[in-house]
């Protein structure tokens, strides 16, 4: 069999995927002992509730800390086993990318746009911290750290001149990052638009999507507070426009909340929609800096992309 | 397997929310998903658990698989937490009742400083993001209050102006008299006057060695007869021959007190050698070269000095005397213009003093104004009314509000005057 890259990058996948299978049995195990663990706590709480003597105390200490013990060799092969999974996606995109460089372009439809961006959303990996542990650069609500720039095939949200549409906060893919120049060339995710040419756009302009979810239960300080004022997505387009979060997430699978800034309702704010902490970002600064008036905007990029 | 608690994934947050509430009492509810919820809550996770190992993990399994784990990783994660919590909350338990550890007072403290010196304003608008399954009042402690800077500096600044700003007073004025009468004495400042310093001394030694000398070569002969002979011929009147010149004494002299001298011990050693070999060669200081004379002559001698340089009057003039008399002139116009702001200055106290007694008099004058005008009110009002004192008490406010006048024009006087006299 010849060693294509494809080949190669095949067999990695393969071999974790193996990896995978023997990790989920390990998980099991493990979530066994830790189920035992917390009914034996369980067990020992109800049967002697009224005899609080030293050693029903030492027991049920004892327990305790079998069962942290437990939990964190669960926890700590749930983290390899998410590692595992990051790695096979990024194995793929680093295929996708490569597979572009070489002029093979993938017609998506923007019906599959939407799909895959929605997918992307969900399957950014997420940061469980450890206790202390501070989320990194770039997870949720966390800002990038200075001098950081989006790596190549990155997502980004960039201040763009839209033909008849003043500029707009565009989703787009970055193709290349000039550091002597400080620029990025960012392709619209859209593909149908890029044909009359590519976009050059200054670092200031380009702001990093989150690389990381964070976690509601354990690092909701990663997470933007209600009532702040963001960019988000608008659900169905691939703009982002000004929005104020009514809603934080719950769980790692939940989606912000939040009211989009909209004249064209009484209150001024649009009905409350989902749209998930990938697409959600600071834009406050970026936006004064873009020198962007609120007239500029409208809603016409929506009306533009065909529905799915 | 024994399962006795069934738990939802999806009220997860619900069941968490209620752990909060029993944390501080067993059982607590720690979030786990048990045997009987893996099929629904973890799909991928329980549909891989069936297969083989041929069948193993697809890439299709991956999206679903990877939901799974996070949402067994955030359990684990939130489990450890209130474990770690329970444990410790029951080691606290244990000793005494609750108290919050050395440090976590310390890092209290330092915040409740940090935020004196600094105004923290919350925005009441944007809820602090609360973790559900921690204690909710530990969360609360980290939000900053709203602590507005307590300063006293404008406080001090004003204390320290506050002594500028009193009356002047008693004390004062005899300050002011003690620095008048200090002042207006005379400077005695004594110049030593030009004159021969060491001479005797010097003298008195000269001979003494002489004799010792004397007596050591010839212990027979009478040693009196040259000390009385330097005696009986007076210091005086050989000075200039045999001892240096009086400003050159009055130079040693100042060398010597200040013990500059040993600093050059070769100049002195050879004005010693000099001196004694002029003397042992003259037998008698009479015929001794005068020192600054010799040492004229050696440094013309040596084209240090030339001839012209040397000054032509003898003694030279005095400049050292010239100036400090200069300098005397000069501080004593300054303390007589001192002299005349501190009389200014008094006179200007004087009359504060007498505006002060003026104003308290008027003050006094004030306050029985008014109790008088008390007392009319009252007896106005009052119905058994008299007449002949009704009489009297305005005869009496009559006078009070003219010497009430006569004081406020009085000081009106004095005030005008300490503003533009």
């Amino acid at each position: 069999m010849p060693f294509t890259p494809d080949t190669i990058a095949a067999e990695q996948v393969q071999e974790r995927l193996k990896c995978l299978f023997d990790l989920v049995q390990g998980i099991e195990k493990k979530r066994n002992q830790c189920e035992t663990g917390i009914n034996s706590i369980y067990k020992h709480q109800t049967s002697s509730d009224e005899e609080k003597s030293s050693q029903y105390q030492t027991k049920l200490k004892t327990l305790y800390k079998a069962a942290i013990n437990h939990a964190e060799q669960q926890e700590e092969m749930l983290r390899e086993a998410l590692n595992k999974i990051t790695e096979i996606r990024n194995i793929k995109n680093e295929r996708r990318i490569q597979a572009r460089q070489t002029g093979n372009k993938e017609s998506i439809r923007p019906g599959i746009w939407m799909k895959m961006l929605k997918n992307n959303a969900q399957t950014m990996p997420l940061f469980v911290g450890k206790i202390g542990e501070k989320p990194p650069p770039l997870c949720g609500a966390t800002p990038a750290e200075a001098g950081y720039h989006a790596k190549v095939g990155d997502m980004v949200a960039s201040w763009v001149e839209v033909a008849g549409d003043g500029v707009n906060l565009i989703l787009a893919e970055v193709v290349t990052f000039n550091p002597s120049t400080n620029k990025y060339e960012v392709d619209d995710i859209i593909e149908e638009r890029n044909q009359i040419k590519r976009h050059v756009v200054a670092k200031k302009f380009v702001i990093p999507l989150p690389l990381m979810r964070a976690n509601p239960e354990t690092d909701q300080e990663a997470l933007f507070p209600q009532g702040t004022i963001v960019m988000a997505l608008y659900p169905q387009t691939t703009c982002f426009y000004k929005a104020i979060i009514n809603k934080c997430p719950a769980t790692h699978v939940d989606e912000y909340e939040v009211l989009f800034e909209d004249t064209k309702y009484e209150e001024g704010y649009s009905p409350p929609y989902l749209v998930a902490q990938r697409y959600v970002i600071s834009g406050q600064v970026k936006q004064q800096q873009a020198g962007i008036s609120e007239t500029h905007r409208n809603r016409k990029t929506i009306s533009t992309i065909p529905h799915n | 397997m024994d399962i006795k608690r069934s738990y939802s994934s999806k009220s997860l947050k619900y069941k968490v929310d209620k752990s909060k509430e029993t944390i501080k009492s067993a059982p607590i509810n720690l979030p786990l998903i048990k045997q009987t919820d893996i099929a629904t809550a973890l799909p991928s996770y329980t549909s891989i658990l069936k297969r083989t190992q041929k069948d193993g993990v697809r890439m299709d399994d991956l999206d679903q698989l990877q939901q799974d784990f996070e949402r067994m990783l955030s359990t684990c994660a939130v489990r450890i937490r209130l474990l770690k919590a329970e444990t410790e909350d029951r080691r606290d338990k244990k000793g005494k009742p609750y108290q919050p550890s050395a440090k976590r007072k310390r890092e209290d403290e330092r915040r409740h400083t940090d935020a004196r010196n600094v105004v923290k304003i919350l925005k009441t608008k944007q809820a602090v993001p609360v973790n559900n399954y921690k204690n909710d009042e530990s969360v609360r402690r980290k939000v900053p209050k709203v602590i507005i800077e307590k300063h006293d500096v404008s406080n001090r600044f004003w204390l320290s102006l506050d002594p500028y700003c009193q009356d002047v007073s008693r004390d004062n004025v005899c300050f002011l008299d003690d620095i008048i009468q200090e002042c207006s004495q005379e400077i005695e400042v004594k110049i030593p006057e030009v004159g021969d310093h060491y001479a005797t001394e010097w003298a008195e030694n000269t001979v003494q060695r002489e004799q010792t000398n004397g007596h050591m070569k010839a212990p027979k002969k009478p040693t009196n007869s040259t000390y009385s002979d330097v005696k009986r011929n007076g210091v005086t009147n050989n000075t200039n021959d045999t001892y240096p010149s009086p400003l050159m004494q009055r130079l040693l002299d100042t060398l010597i007190k200040e013990k500059v001298i040993k600093q050059m011990p070769t100049v002195f050693e050879k004005f010693q050698k000099s001196t004694e070999y002029t003397i042992k060669s003259s037998n008698g200081m009479r015929s001794g070269l005068c020192l600054d004379r010799l040492l004229r002559k050696e440094l013309v001698d040596q084209g240090i000095l030339d001839v012209e340089d040397l000054p032509k009057t003898y003694p030279p003039d005095d400049e050292i005397l010239m100036e400090i008399k200069k300098c005397q002139q000069e501080l004593e116009v300054v303390n007589k213009h001192n002299i005349s702001e501190l009389h200014k200055l008094k006179s200007l106290v004087d009359k504060d003093i007498r505006k002060q007694d003026v104003k308290a008099a008027l003050d006094k004058v004030d306050t029985q104004v008014l109790n008088m005008y008390n007392k009319l009110l009252m007896m106005k009002q009052n119905t058994c009314y008299d007449r002949h004192k009704d009489r009297q008490m305005e005869e009496d406010a009559a006078k009070l509000i003219k010497e009430q006048l006569l004081l406020h024009e009085e000081l009106t006087e004095l005030t005008d005057f300490s503003l533009f006299g």
